[in-house]
């Protein structure tokens, strides 16, 4: 069967009207794709049958372009067609990234919940070591108050200025005793209490310097057993003898010769 | 020489760049596709199932049909005209033989409204066609019958045989002296 046999045979009609078999189908057009003719044969049956078609044309109701356009933007291929235009638009893929987010999202809460746990722990650790150093400091005052009192003390008694007299009880049943550190330069008088009883209320120990048997006030001083220690007096020119009275509360201008307790020795 | 010369042209582009719009997806090209072909396609279908509501749906189908599978069209192998109406052929023919379809027509016959174009139903005249359809409704019967048994109907060469009560040789060269007698009648109406 040559070309032109073949044209005129009715299967290009057929295959336009598609009414062949796919194995005919395959034999049509392996026959165009060799002969430029069968091609050409083709594309005219072709044509006439569009004209045929575009016979019978009907418009349709004009609402439904309206109707079909919106299923044809709705339709699933439309939609993926808008993700590549995005996909290519940016580098990242929007479901990783969203993955991406939610997955550092949820790290992050992680870590921001580590890290409050931390920090609380922290805050409780160093509020208990802060509790700890104000205790250590106030025992440190503690100590070192008493340690200033304590040198204090000892640097009158270590003096080399420092004249120390002993006051024994005027009443010899009793075994008051006291001790008054006098400093020949600074003339300052102090007392170390070492045995005296409390005074009544309202009463009070004064100690006196005695100079050619004339009495000067040298204060006013406490016997509280907490504040033992060396207590500084006042400043004393001349002395050859010391007594300690109990006086009224803050002191007299001239001894109770009565109510002496204690009387230095020499 | 092309018969898109039959067809109601409301937007002037070429085949080439609706053809670049539609493979972007590019809903520009649906558009101006539906605005070119709407018609055109409609009647295919309506001529098949011969209901206007179910023709809509087809109508629809057909739409989205060529949308979604656009990359299945191949130019090498024919007009995007050609393959459009394959789709809404094949759409109307399918849902013709669906139960769906039986159901709702009840049966209707297709056979009594095979021989002419009707032109009484159309809710509005494509005026272009019209001189068209006068000059289709000349064609002989036998050859007319043949072209909507198979073309429109999509019997089988087989059935077509049997239907026409001629034996199955004569379908081939039936269908041949068919459209080569409208092929003349379209170019008498192109000289004019």
């Amino acid at each position: 069967m040559n070309v032109k046999e073949y044209i005129s045979s009715g299967i290009i009609e057929l295959y336009a009207m598609s009414a062949l078999s796919p194995q005919e189908i395959k034999e049509v057009e392996q026959m165009a794709a060799a002969h430029s003719e069968v091609a050409e044969e083709i594309r005219r049956v072709q044509e006439s049958l569009d004209g045929y078609s575009t016979v019978h044309a009907r418009n349709p109701r004009p609402s439904l372009r309206a109707e079909i356009m919106k299923a044809v933007a709705d339709s699933p291929q439309t939609k993926k067609g808008k993700v590549i235009e995005m996909e290519t638009a940016s580098p990242f893929n929007f479901k990783l990234l969203v993955a991406a987010s939610v997955i550092l999202m949820l790290l992050s809460t992680g870590i921001i919940f580590s890290l409050y746990y931390k920090w609380k722990d922290a805050e409780e650790k160093y509020a208990s070591v802060l509790n700890e150093k104000n205790v250590l400091t106030q025992n440190y005052n503690l100590v070192k108050n008493s340690y200033d009192k304590t040198y204090g003390d000892l640097m009158v008694v270590r003096d080399e200025n420092s004249k120390v007299v002993t006051l024994l009880a005027t009443d010899t049943t009793k075994r008051y005793f006291a001790r008054v550190y006098w400093n020949n330069q600074t003339h300052d008088a102090f007392i170390d209490v070492l045995s005296l009883p409390a005074p009544a209320p309202g009463k009070q120990y004064q100690l006196w310097a005695l100079a050619g048997g004339k009495p000067t006030d040298a204060g006013v001083f406490n016997v509280d057993t907490t504040e033992a220690g060396i207590q500084h007096l006042k400043n004393i020119m001349n002395a050859d003898a010391w007594a300690v009275t109990l006086e009224p509360k803050g002191g007299s201008i001239f001894p109770t010769l009565s109510q002496m307790y204690l009387l230095s020795k020499s | 020489m092309h018969v898109l010369y039959f067809v109601t042209k409301h937007v002037k582009i070429s085949e080439e760049d609706l053809i670049a719009l539609l493979v972007s997806h590019d809903m520009k090209g649906m558009g101006i596709l539906y605005d070119n072909y709407s018609s055109a396609l409609y009647g295919i279908i309506y001529r098949i199932v011969q209901n206007d509501e179910i023709a809509e749906d087809v109508l629809q189908d057909t739409f989205l049909k060529i949308w979604n599978n656009f990359s299945q069209y191949d130019s090498t192998k024919g007009r995007l005209f050609t393959w459009m109406v394959n789709i809404a052929r094949n759409q109307s023919i399918d849902k013709v033989r669906s139960k769906d379809f039986v159901n709702q027509s009840k049966n209707q016959s297709l056979d009594k409204t095979v021989s002419f174009v009707d032109m009484t139903k159309s809710a509005s005249y494509n005026p272009d066609t019209i001189g068209l359809k006068e000059m289709v409704n000349k064609l002989d019967s036998e050859y007319r019958q043949i072209i909507d048994l198979i073309f429109f109907e999509g019997y089988s060469q087989s059935e077509a045989a049997e239907k026409l009560s001629i034996p199955l040789g004569t379908i081939k060269t039936r269908s041949r002296a068919a459209i080569m007698k409208l092929r003349q009648q379209f170019d008498s109406v192109k000289k004019d």
